[in-house]
């Protein structure tokens, strides 16, 4: 299968008619779909997921409308909701649609009721025809099995989850990819054959071989129902540990937000403290100027008025020996300093009078001082006036440079804590409770299964009690021999699956830690071992069997690791000339939502140089943090398409109901 | 010189802008006697400019009153106003005279604060900015320290009286 273009309309947040198209060249084949969180990525792979099987892993998965659609039309009235999908199969080109109508609840609440479906599964024949598929669910099916579904749509935020001990996973996938629909249905049928000569051989076997018959129908039927049971409530037990792990990320997620608030919160007080701080420079500035900012442009007339002063201190003008002030009393009080009279008109007073010209002000002589005891000090002001200004104004720029980079700082983490969910406490309570339930399904599966084994082995003493059972009858020994014949082959069937299925476990094993230690190039190796545990092992001191911890992004990169193999084989058996009724693989492409969820850069480097080999077509959604420059590098060069998801909020001007643009981005064929 | 002695000078838009609590002067007298210095500097009393706006200008010219004694108090301002006055008649007698240095810090601070305000109101950005680029721009190193040799020797020999 090779996609080549996915149309969605009004589906959950992708408002109106949106298409993408898909990489397609062998050298880029690589699809990138750019989106920030809760942009619309998972909405996306889930959009491929709810067109192939009507299957939405999303919280309200029966509300695809999108909301900004219905809040246009009235209660009561429709709203269609289209998802389309070109792709190419075996050399033909299909095209295959569903249409669900929604009708619009009443009440304020933005739901719908779907009323109607339209499935279709068009393609073009060798003559250039449009034909129409009959049955287009179960062709769909056919040609991208559901059960692959897990292989290839996935979410790389919880894949490592599929190797955490997980056997049952492993194994089910390995059955998966090879798709043994052949041995299965022999196993059915032999099954149903050999209760029909059980049958007959009850009907003309003696009493007790009737009895023993009869017993063992009534366990088998006993066992039957354990199983089903058993299934159930595995199931159950997965799905409580799916929606736990899931609630355990978005506590760990909303924990981080709070960290976050509180990281962000000490920024902003640090933020504060340096606006406070680079006020007070600013008013240290301004005081400089207000105090010492004259004298760069003064100071000339300063020295002027000095130049002047020392000129009359030269002349001898200032100090003066006789003041002023002396000679005015001495004329007012008529008397000279010598006690002689000075009547007006006479020659002393004459002589007096002509020392006022040649008497200094006093006036002038204090100003003089006072300027003059400043000079020094007004000059050295006028140097550390701007040697302070530089200091301040250093010091500013520090501040402000500091300013930015806290602001920057404060902008980063509330990006990082946009998007919020469900208050801690009730993620808790759900936690606890799911905990619970797990414990529960666990003690639930560990006492049906130990049912079974009895029943089983009850079983097998009735079995051999009636092949041990004398029969005269011919026809009832007919039947009987008949019945072991089917039972027979029924277990061969059985050992050719599990011998099959063993060796496509060791196929994907080599390949699978081939993968793996190209990418984490550690000692460690993986080995899927026969129970189908994904095991991580170190060959320590000549014991290779040293079983090691390892953390979340190495699962990660084994679970990419691993889903690289499968896809691989799949594809390498489709290619294969050698004949295999059992496993003939296929070609399938392979959608990831963040393949790089929890890795470190460096490992995310090496993801990236893998993911372009991981299938023949890939579609990556990434944040942008996730596309660093590393991954770019790598994945850039093999990216033949690239999208970017524009979220508008309904905060936003003009916005009352969310929703998802797909853009090509720009610069990109 | 009398305490209650007040004057009218030209204000304009600049002495809104940077006198405040939060702007760079705390007081009007203190840019008063800054644009008189810078009037001074640049050469250009305007003696003759009428204080009102009759030219247009949208640089809000009004008169102010202001009370002498902010500056003749002030020990450093004092020895500027009364050092501008000098410097504008060549009398000495003008560092006694209140009238004549008010007369030379009414007459060279219209021009100045018009100069002020063209110069860094008018320039936009922030106030604070622009009036610190205003004053680096008249910076010179050079004189700076040649002016301090020559004013400490004078304050040596006329301390010497």
């Amino acid at each position: 299968m090779e996609l080549l273009s996915l149309t969605v309309e009004n589906f959950r947040q992708f408002y109106g008619e949106q298409t993408i198209e898909f990489a397609t060249d062998t050298d880029e084949n690589i699809t990138v779909i750019h989106g920030s969180n809760g942009s619309g990525k998972t909405t996306l792979l889930n959009a491929f997921t709810w067109l192939f099987y009507d299957t939405v892993t999303l919280p309200h998965p029966d509300s695809v409308a999108s909301e900004r659609a219905l809040a246009e039309v009235s209660p009561g009235d429709k709203v269609v909701v289209r998802g389309k999908l070109v792709f190419n199969h075996e050399g033909t080109e299909y095209t295959f649609g569903r249409e669900q109508t929604v009708k619009r609840d009443g009440g304020s609440e933005l739901v719908g009721t779907q009323v109607d479906e339209e499935v279709t599964l068009r393609y073009v024949d060798e003559y250039g025809n449009t034909k129409t598929r009959s049955n287009p669910s179960v062709a769909i099916k056919q040609i991208m099995p559901e059960r692959l579904r897990e292989v290839f749509f996935f979410d790389g935020e919880t894949i490592d989850k599929m190797v955490a001990n997980d056997q049952d996973r492993v194994q089910e996938a390995i059955r998966n990819i090879m798709g043994l629909e052949i041995l299965d249905r022999a196993d059915r049928h032999l099954d149903h054959v050999r209760r029909e000569f059980q049958g007959e051989m009850e009907k003309h076997g003696s009493d007790e071989l009737q009895s023993l018959i009869a017993q063992q129908d009534e366990i088998e039927e006993k066992i039957q129902q354990k199983q089903a049971e058993l299934s159930g409530e595995k199931e159950s037990k997965q799905q409580a540990i799916k929606e736990l792990d899931q609630v355990k990320e978005t506590l760990e997620s909303r924990k981080e937000s709070q960290k976050l608030q509180q990281e962000r919160e000490s920024l902003k007080s640090d933020l504060k403290e340096n606006e406070e701080a680079i006020k007070e420079v600013n008013s240290e500035i301004g005081t400089l100027i207000a105090d010492g900012g004259q004298l760069p442009f003064a100071l000339p007339a300063i020295e002027r008025t000095a130049e002047m002063l020392n000129k009359k201190r030269k002349s001898g003008e200032i100090p003066s020996e006789i003041k002023q002030t002396l000679v005015e009393d001495l004329l007012d009080s008529d008397e000279c300093i010598c006690g002689r009279p000075l009547p007006h008109g006479s020659e002393p007073r004459q002589s007096v009078v002509a020392y006022r010209k040649r008497a200094g002000s006093s006036e002038l002589e204090e100003m003089a001082m006072q300027i003059a005891g400043r000079l020094s000090e007004l000059a050295n002001s006028q140097e550390s006036f701007y040697s302070d200004l530089d200091e301040a104004l250093e010091q500013r720029s520090e501040l402000t440079e500091k300013k930015r980079d806290l602001q920057e700082e404060i902008d980063e983490k509330s990006d990082k804590i946009k998007g919020t969910g469900e208050e801690i406490s009730e993620l808790e309570q759900r936690r606890e409770e799911l905990e619970a339930d797990r414990e529960a399904y666990t003690e639930n599966i560990g006492r049906i299964q130990g049912r079974i084994d009895e029943l089983e082995s009850d079983l097998s003493d009735v079995e051999d009690q009636i092949a041990e059972a004398e029969e005269e009858n011919k026809l009832s020994e007919r039947a009987r021999r008949r019945a072991q014949t089917a039972r027979y082959l029924r277990d061969r069937v059985a050992r050719l699956y599990a011998g099959f299925q063993d060796k496509v476990r060791q196929d994907v094993n080599d390949r699978v830690n081939d993968t793996y230690q190209k990418i984490l190039a550690k000692e460690y190796f993986i080995e899927i071992s026969e129970d189908y545990k994904l095991e991580f092992r170190q060959e320590v001191k000549g014991n290779p069997d040293q079983s090691v911890a390892v953390s979340t992004g190495e699962r990660q990169v084994a679970s990419l690791s691993f889903i690289s193999s499968l896809v691989s084989l799949a594809r390498e058996r489709y290619r294969s000339d050698e004949d295999s009724p059992y496993f003939s693989g296929g070609i399938y492409p392979v959608v990831m939502d963040s393949p790089f969820g929890a890795l470190d850069p460096d490992y995310q480097q090496e993801v990236s140089r893998i993911v372009p080999e991981m299938a023949q077509q890939v579609v990556v959604m990434l944040t942008d943090a996730q596309w660093s420059d590393e991954v770019a590098g790598k994945m850039g060069p093999r990216a033949g398409r690239e999208y970017d998801l524009i979220y508008h909020d309904s905060g936003e001007d003009g916005v009352t109901y969310e929703y998802t643009e797909i853009r090509p981005r720009s610069g990109v064929a | 010189m009398s305490q209650a002695l007040s004057f009218e000078y030209e204000s304009n838009e600049a002495y809104e802008r940077l006198v405040g609590q939060e702007a760079p002067f705390n007081a009007r007298y203190e840019l008063l006697v800054f644009a008189a210095s810078v009037g001074y500097s640049r050469g250009t009393p305007a003696a003759d400019a009428p204080v009102d706006d009759p030219d247009g200008t949208n640089d809000s010219r009004q008169p102010k009153e202001m009370r002498w004694n902010y500056i003749d108090q002030n020990p450093r301002l004092s020895v500027v106003t009364a050092s501008l006055a000098y410097a504008d008649t060549g009398e000495p007698k003008a560092i006694l005279s209140a009238d004549q240095q008010i007369e030379t810090l009414v007459s060279y601070g219209a021009a100045g604060s018009r100069i002020i305000y063209e110069e860094v109101i008018s320039s936009g950005g922030d106030d604070l900015d622009s009036l610190v680029d205003f004053v680096q721009e008249h910076r010179d190193d050079d004189r700076v320290e040649k002016q301090t040799g020559v004013l400490e020797q004078l304050e040596d020999e006329i301390s010497s009286l």
